[in-house]
């Protein structure tokens, strides 16, 4: 999280290009989505955007317009889409937005439904949990743009070499990890995130939520829990539960097999130590796998495969979804809103998808595009989530779309930290976290 | 009397900007503060609910709080230790009247120039255990790795040694140009009583220096106790919130969490600390003229 900011603040470096780009675009205005209109778009700074803001010259001939893309780091995106909705008029045509934000954003994004009916869009080519990420309380909130699952990623060659199963439960997880440590020279078992505050935050509710069941007490329905009906009566925490102790364990078990640094590792760290070969498996946001897959000098380059999360005891091989959605703000007048889903629909066409990846973002939440070869060829990882959205092995429950999901983050970051490092028993570990959650939720008037 | 009337009308009137400057950006952000850290108020969710002294009572039995005022105490102290000792023995050095010492002292000062979050992404990738140019020298001297940002006895004094490269010369520009400005005559003086050096250094200069060390003391406490940047990008808090100071504590709760009220009553327990401890130090910055 805390790269992100490095990403962020490029406004103004966009603005300049923005006014030298505006007479190249205006001079193609007849052609493209935006006909020689501005687009302002509240982004973060995660690939898709970072891809955006590498090709914007391009984009916005593309689109015949000017876009405007103020790129933020997560923090900073989240305060700002925040105030932006206290305005009379927002000051933006699109906003992105994460998906457990929806929860907390539903009372002033714009319902998309109408637009996605009228323009006829092709919403089935989309993963159905990332479509269904973004439908709350009858409303389609967002469109997808950049959703992604965290999988399992694991070395094909060190695990052939040792005569090892993929690993589709934590038991198998575990004995992978315990045969590979060690086993070659700066060779760790397995790379996650166990960094303290939201990297460890984030692992836990997914660990969790492999465990078969969410950190707060949603409704539970056929193949998960009910992400779109969330109300005060499942705001009660679960830390104190026999699956919280389960996941628990499974965590102090993985930091045997951990590589140097575990403590202080978070997001794209621990996909480079895995690309540089000093892990045999990683949890990783299938993403973040361009890393490596686009690096021709990565060890773990064209040796890996992916899984759905390692399922626990009691759990399902299901990942978690996550990443980034195009919305619009209530406030932005009416004028407006057809550009602005144009722009959407643009965006998150599976032609825009496809060129995506040529820069870099190996995302693609479209069956369509999964089954490109030349997308493919370049991202060898959409297929495999394009199997697991087919399979139903990827949901959104795990991390709650509640506004106090970030506080549920921090508390249970660091928290359970204490019980990483050794300083504090994981039962004190979780029964300080349930307490914590416990008085957030009572604070927040939930009961 | 009319006419000292009227100077005063002119007097205020001329100071007022200043005065609603003030107002506005010292007094009321303070006062803002206070009122919202009687509140409950969640950005974003709603309008504020009074909620009386409920957040200073949520403080006393917040562990985490408590932790974070002990680990700010703890780092406040080490770093302004090594930075004062350290600046001002280089002070010193730096007084030599020996050929190349400017030049010497001009590339001292560079640390200062860094943007501090730079300084904090630098040594977290130099004390990094898989990429960081620290541990690679120790595993070539044959020693295991260290985990300078993840082991808990380790991992503060890290961030001490950070914060010390960075601020260790502005304690050294400081106290040399303290130095500088002593009074040639009153060594003469010293000499003339029959003081060897180091009589002389207990009794004239530190003594004639005490304005100087008060101020640069106080600076410093105030500006380490508001360090979150290293943090920040060091170790977010860890290991195991052995580097949670209370500046990270209230960003997490305030920027993170948006629970405004509770980070504003955090930041009103800050200003008190600091306000406490700064007040002990501007005592005693004219102590040697209450003697005379």
């Amino acid at each position: 999280m805390a790269s992100m900011n490095f990403y962020s603040r490029t406004t103004a470096a966009f603005a300049v290009a923005s006014v030298a780009a505006s007479f190249a675009a205006t001079s193609a205005s007849s052609e493209g989505v935006l006909n020689g209109e501005t687009i302002r778009i509240l982004a973060i700074g995660d690939p898709v955007f970072q891809v955006m803001q590498r090709i914007h010259g391009d984009l916005e001939e593309m689109a015949g317009g000017t876009i405007e893309l103020d790129v933020r780091g997560f923090d900073v995106l989240r305060q700002q889409v925040l105030l932006n909705a206290q305005n009379d008029v927002s000051n933006y045509d699109l906003v992105s937005v994460d998906l457990p934000q929806f929860g907390e954003y539903k009372d002033f994004l714009v319902d998309l439904a109408g637009y996605v009916e009228e323009s006829g869009m092709d919403w089935e080519d989309f993963h159905a949990a990332a479509w269904t990420g973004a439908y709350h309380d009858q409303k389609q909130l967002g469109i997808p743009i950049q959703p992604h699952p965290e999988i399992f990623a694991y070395r094909v060659d060190l695990f052939e070499e040792a005569g090892l199963e993929p690993p589709r439960t934590t038991e198998q997880v575990l004995a992978a990890a315990k045969a590979l440590h060690g086993s070659k020279d700066g060779l760790s078992g397995i790379c996650w995130n166990a960094a303290r505050g939201t990297p460890l935050g984030q692992t836990i509710t997914m660990v969790m939520g492999s465990h078969g069941l969410p950190v707060i007490a949603m409704n539970p329905i056929e193949g998960g829990f009910d992400l779109g009906n969330v109300g005060p009566e499942n705001m009660h925490p679960q830390m104190d539960s026999e699956t919280a102790n389960e996941m628990a364990a499974y965590l102090m078990e993985l930091m045997k097999y951990s590589p140097p640094g575990i403590l202080n590792m978070a997001w794209d760290e621990r996909v480079r130590v895995f690309a540089q070969g000093g892990c045999a498996m990683t949890y990783i946001w299938s993403g973040r796998s361009a890393i490596y897959e686009l690096d021709e000098n990565a060890e773990a380059r064209g040796n890996v495969s992916y899984l759905p999360h390692p399922a626990g005891p009691n759990g399902l091989n299901v990942s978690t979804l996550g990443g980034w959605f195009l919305s619009i703000p209530d406030n932005l007048p009416e004028d407006r809103r057809d550009l602005a889903w144009s722009v959407i629909e643009w965006m998150t066409s599976p032609e825009m998808m496809a060129e995506y990846t040529k820069h870099g973002n190996c995302v693609a939440p479209s069956h369509s595009v999964s089954q490109d070869e030349e997308v493919v060829a370049r991202c060898p990882v959409i297929p495999y989530v394009d199997a697991m959205a087919t399979s139903g092995e990827i949901a959104g429950w795990q991390r709650p779309p509640v506004p106090e999901i970030q506080q549920i983050f921090d508390i249970l970051g660091a928290e359970f930290h204490e019980a990483l490092a050794g300083a504090e028993s994981p039962e004190d570990s979780l029964m300080e976290a349930q307490r914590q959650l416990d008085r957030v939720m009572r604070r927040a008037g939930y009961y | 009397m009319s006419l000292l009337r009227e100077k005063r009308k002119i007097a205020f009137a001329m100071i007022s900007p200043s005065i609603l400057v003030i107002v506005a950006i010292n007094i009321f952000p303070i006062i803002f503060a206070v009122y919202i850290s009687l509140h409950l108020w969640s950005f974003g969710r709603g309008e504020p609910r009074f909620a009386g002294l409920l957040n200073y009572e949520d403080l006393y039995y917040d562990g985490r709080f408590i932790d974070a005022v002990f680990t700010s105490a703890k780092f406040v102290f080490f770093a302004v230790l090594v930075e004062f000792l350290v600046g001002f023995a280089l002070a010193f050095l730096f007084n030599v009247k020996v050929r190349g010492m400017a030049t010497l002292r001009q590339v001292a000062v560079l640390p200062i120039m860094v943007m501090p979050i730079v300084a904090g992404l630098v040594w977290f990738y130099m004390f990094n255990e898989n990429f960081g140019v620290i541990n690679w020298l120790v595993t070539l001297l044959g020693a295991p790795k260290v985990g300078f940002l993840t082991d808990l006895d380790v991992a503060l004094f890290s961030i001490v040694l950070a914060d010390a490269w960075q601020w260790t010369p502005f304690v050294m520009l400081v106290m040399f140009a303290a130095l500088q400005s002593l009074p040639e005559y009153v060594y003469e003086a010293a000499k003339m009583d029959g003081l060897n050096g180091w009589q002389t250094f207990w009794r004239v200069t530190i003594p004639m220096l005490r304005p100087s060390i008060m101020i640069v003391i106080i600076l410093r406490i105030v500006d380490s106790f508001k360090m979150i940047e290293l943090v920040f990008m060091m170790t977010q808090g860890g290991p195991a919130g052995r580097t949670e100071v209370l500046p990270w504590y209230l960003y997490v709760t305030g920027f993170q969490g948006l629970d405004l009220g509770y980070a504003a009553a955090i930041a009103v327990c800050m200003l008190i600390i600091v306000t406490i401890f700064t007040q002990f130090f501007v005592a005693r910055i004219g102590f040697g003229d209450d003697q005379k």
